[in-house]
């Protein structure tokens, strides 16, 4: 019998005729073929015989065998697919509070999650309209001093890396090295002058970025010294509707050529700039300058470059690595190290410091993506929940539908659908919501508005679905589970006997969950809020009341000065190269006696009426004093901080007075010693710091014109010294903003922080909040005759208002003794880990919010309950 | 809608089933073509024949019982309908006419 079994024909052959073949035909054509090939293994041989069979079943795969039935099943599906959207359009409305739980909790956290699919949508094409972009990389830069290494990573690059790179390494198609003016620059044709933001770019621009000329030669528009290329936008503002081709154009005093015209860089641009001028110009202008060519000024120069095709980015990246030990070999003290960063993992990209244009950080974008899957989990949460617990009454439906001959598929199918229309019309709501969001949105933060504009576009409106889709499948996947393994004996014979208890346990955990995220998610806000306003209130060590600060353009701020003293309400005028406590750093390496040990002290450049105008005060010295022009004493003096003192171990204020110290290569003599201040935000500590008198001959000073004015009316005097603004420059709108009004646009980021949490904070708790009535207006129902007969034999309100929020309360408590360390801990050690200078959080900011949660809880609770014990026994137990 | 002639494969189809009485399923069709009139027809162009004729309702078909052979797959056994046997007999008698006008001369001439 052995060789019977190798003489069946292949057995795949026949599975795949059984599959294809309609039941009808396939018993006698599978007879048919078989006694062919058993007539062929006789005649020709088995090999050829299972050959022929093979081809026997390939030849029969036609139109006629082909299962009809298939198509019967479609129908089927679809009357069936009928039948279960029209059960749950019966279903919700014959429970209207289930679904308006369900689909007001959806809606409002699906709007949340919808706003980041289109933001996310959005982002992924920043920067995607380049050619090859996905072979265009930037360099960044990290760099360590003294082997110390700083752990913070720059955009910018030295100009000399650009220029190695060129000449040593292959597989480099095109490069461009550019250099970015942080001021605008003025240009002016003729009597009209216009700042524009220009950026020094070397010849190659327009083969590594394709940004799309309007005119010119996108191969030596920058080629040439004194070159320029506008945007379309800029050369209207300077030329109107002439053609702004081969005009000349002045900037500082030097005559350019306009030798293009580029459209506006787009929305989607990470690099945004109102004209390019030709680098040579700039490396001409800096050639003799010690910084340009130095390997280790890496603050100011930007690297982009597109790589050859299938050029491996890795290799070129070791090569880099091999440049950069070349180059820190010839450099004391420092290392640099060079990365390739690809051009469209810029933006969203990884935090940078010296970012060229906008940045946005993925991390956060990370964060928002997981909180908001949060709360629509928590949406999905309600949704299970009810329908488990309203499991008990549908169970007989799904009995009844099993004994007709539904499977456990087409009952998991009718419950998934039933979610899915759920989640579907909860869409629609979500989609108005949307538009409301993001009017909201951009309030958020102003950059937003020039990244992103989040219009619905038929990409999108495919993504809201699709995900919409998902949701309803996430929140129906259990219920739909639980009622596709239902047995139906047990369901029939008695209901009652339905084993929901095992879900029960399910079930309050979905709702310890829930409350556990709504209140990590208040604790959150409120602690992050307090240290928001405790960052503003901070006691900085000097005085910022009644200060405006002017920002200058580069001009010498004299005759403004001069002007300004004549408005009666400004009591006194200082300059300042920058403004303290805002988040900007400047710093220079000082040394005191040891020659090897030096340290970055920041500093800040300003005249003799500075330190009293803030109010910092003095432990010894005193004030600059304002003396003759040339080369006074003033300018060798330094006032420095108490921990300045302490770094260089100079002992008491008084002992310190007249030390010399080397600051930035210049002696200077330490002429006062202030009590500590702060120089940077709250996040970071307070160090070494030094003030140093500059005049208005320097440059550098023209930061910052600080006005203490002494008003009533603020409007006259703002118009006042606006006026004395435009007599001085007309070219540039004033800048002007008080010191507080800046301190808070510093902690903006916290701010918007504070709000996108506090929004998903409140999201989440309606939708905990929602759930839970959902929940207890179900438990009282169930338990209502329970509830009238223990009435009856005299129960009180109160014992039976224990009875029914008993759980439900134990369940809250629960959650609050899980969420409020875990928030504590994340809030303190996570989030704030790096803040120097915490706000203290006592019991009263932790508990406000968990109260106030509970609270609402608790009204959800006895509301619910107080009806159901207050309602008459006798109308309930009389149909009984 | 019903041609109304029979195509010549289809009458063939259909004269062999009645040559075969109650025992015509598609295999012995297939041989019985072979031997009857030596033709050759592969048994996919029979099947897919008999399906046809089959839906035009020219023949009715009932399955058999099991049997040993062909590894114990019930025949599918083919009879002629009203319809079908008046299809062939149509077409056997348009050609009788045919024939019997032929003019015995020219018949002389073609044999």
């Amino acid at each position: 019998m052995n060789s019977s079994h190798k003489n069946l024909p292949p057995k795949w052959a026949t599975r795949f005729l059984h599959w294809y073949c309609s039941d009808q035909l396939v018993e006698d054509l599978e007879g048919d073929i078989n006694e062919f090939y058993q007539r062929n293994v006789i005649e020709v041989g088995l090999r050829k015989a299972k050959f022929i069979y093979v081809m026997d079943v390939f030849k029969f795969f036609r139109p006629y065998t082909v299962q009809k039935l298939k198509t019967n099943n479609n129908m089927n599906n679809l009357l069936l697919f009928r039948n279960y959207f029209r059960t749950s359009i019966r279903n919700m409305i014959g429970n209207p509070l289930f679904s308006l739980i369900n689909i007001v909790g959806l809606a409002i956290s699906m709007s949340v999650a919808l706003l980041l699919i289109a933001f996310l949508t959005e982002t992924q094409k920043i920067d995607a309209f380049h050619q090859d972009a996905d072979r265009v990389y930037r360099i960044n830069n990290s760099h360590s001093y003294l082997g110390r290494l700083n752990d913070t990573r720059y955009a910018s690059t030295s100009a000399i890396t650009g220029l190695r790179m060129q000449e040593s390494i292959a597989g480099i198609e095109s490069l461009t090295i550019m250099r970015l003016i942080h001021r605008d620059s003025d240009f002016s044709n003729g009597d009209k002058t216009v700042p524009l933001s220009l950026l020094w770019a070397s010849d190659e621009f327009f083969d590594v970025l394709s940004f799309e000329m309007i005119a010119g030669n996108p191969q030596t528009a920058l080629k040439e010294m004194h070159s320029v290329v506008l945007t379309d936008e800029s050369a209207k503002k300077l030329f109107g509707d002439e053609s702004a081709m081969d005009k000349q154009l002045v900037l500082n005093d030097e005559t350019y050529t306009v030798t293009g015209v580029v459209k506006k860089p787009p929305m989607h641009s990470h690099l945004k700039f109102e004209a390019l001028g030709s680098y040579v110009t700039h490396a001409e202008a800096m050639k003799d300058h010690e910084r340009f060519d130095s390997w280790t000024y890496m603050w100011s120069y930007y690297v982009y470059f597109k790589i050859e095709e299938g050029q491996d980015p890795e290799v070129i990246q070791s090569r880099l690595f091999q440049l950069s030990e070349e180059e820190n070999s010839k450099v004391e003290n420092y290392e640099f190290i060079t990365y390739m960063q690809p051009l469209l993992a810029i933006m969203p990209g990884e935090n940078l410091n010296n970012e060229i244009g906008s940045s946005m950080d993925t991390t956060m974008i990370w964060a928002l993506v997981i909180l908001s899957f949060v709360v629509v989990l928590s949406a999905c949460f309600n949704y299970t929940n009810l329908s488990l617990a309203r499991s008990m009454r549908r169970s007989l439906e799904v009995g009844v539908r099993k004994v007709n001959g539904a499977s456990g598929f087409q009952v998991w199918l009718q419950f998934i659908t039933e979610s899915t229309v759920l989640s579907i019309i909860a869409l629609i709501a979500a989609s108005g919501l949307f538009v409301v969001l993001r009017s909201y949105f951009f309030t958020i933060d102003d950059s937003l508005d020039d990244l992103v504009t989040l219009q619905i576009t038929p990409e999108i409106v495919t993504y809201f679905i699709g995900f919409s889709v998902l949701v309803g499948f996430a929140a129906g996947f259990f219920p739909a589970m639980f009622f596709s393994k239902l047995s139906v004996f047990k369901v029939l014979k008695d209901v009652s006997k339905v084993k929901i208890l095992g879900k029960v346990n399910f079930r309050k955990v979905l709702i310890l969950v829930q409350y556990v995220i709504s209140l990590i998610f208040i604790v959150a806000v409120t602690l992050t809020y307090k240290q928001y306003r405790h960052a503003l209130n901070f006691n900085l060590g000097y005085a910022t009341d009644n200060i405006l600060n002017i920002k200058l353009f580069g001009e010498d701020a004299q005759p403004l000065i001069n002007d300004l003293q004549q408005i009666p309400e400004i009591q006194n005028i200082s300059t300042s190269s920058m403004v303290t406590s805002l988040g900007s750093y400047w710093s220079e390496y000082t040394k005191y006696q040891d020659p090897l040990d030096s340290a970055s002290v920041y500093h800040n450049r300003i005249d003799e009426n500075y330190l009293p105008i803030h109010k910092h005060e003095f432990l010894a010295g005193g004030n600059f004093v304002k003396g003759s022009e040339s080369d006074s004493a003033e300018n060798n003096q330094i006032i420095v901080n108490e921990a300045f003192l302490k770094r260089f171990d100079m002992g008491t204020p008084e002992q310190a007075l007249g030390e010399l110290v080397t600051f930035g290569g210049e002696e200077k003599v330490i002429h006062g010693v202030l009590k500590n201040f702060h120089y940077g935000k709250v996040e970071s500590r307070i160090r070494s710091f030094g003030f140093v008198y500059g005049r208005q001959k320097h440059e550098f000073l023209r930061g910052y014109v600080n006005l203490l004015v002494n008003t009533s009316d603020i409007f006259s005097t703002m118009n006042k010294i606006e006026k004395a603004w435009k007599e001085y420059d007309d070219v540039h709108p004033i800048r002007a903003s008080f010191y507080n009004d800046q301190i808070k646009a510093a902690y903006d980021d916290n701010a918007s922080m504070i709000a996108v949490i506090g929004v998903l904070a409140v999201l989440a708790i309606t939708i905990a909040s929602m759930g839970l009535l959902g929940m207890v207006v179900f438990t009282t129902e169930t338990r209502l005759k329970e509830v009238s007969i223990r009435k009856v034999l005299g129960a009180t309100d109160y014992n039976l208002l224990y009875l029914l929020g008993r759980g439900f309360m134990i369940l809250l408590i629960v959650a609050a003794a899980i969420a409020i360390p875990v928030s504590y801990y994340f809030i303190n050690s996570v989030v704030l880990a790096d803040v120097a200078y915490k706000a203290s959080f006592g019991v009263f900011d932790i508990g406000i919010g968990v109260l106030a949660v509970m609270l609402l809880a608790l009204l959800a609770i006895s509301f619910e309950s107080l009806r159901a014990a207050r309602s008459n026994p006798a109308n309930i137990l009389r149909s009984e | 809608m019903k041609r109304a002639n029979l195509g010549e494969f289809e009458e063939i189809i259909l004269l062999t089933i009645a040559t075969l009485d109650n025992r015509a399923y598609s295999v012995a069709i297939v041989d019985q073509l072979a031997t009857q009139i030596k033709r050759k027809a592969k048994l996919g162009v029979v099947h897919a024949m008999l399906n046809r004729l089959e839906k035009k309702g020219f023949i009715q078909s009932e399955l058999g019982d099991p049997t040993a052979e062909r590894g114990g797959k019930r025949k599918r056994y083919y009879s002629l309908t009203a319809s079908g046997f008046a299809a062939v007999r149509k077409s056997k008698e348009s050609r009788e006419v045919l024939w019997n006008s032929i003019p015995n001369l020219v018949l002389e001439k073609l044999k």
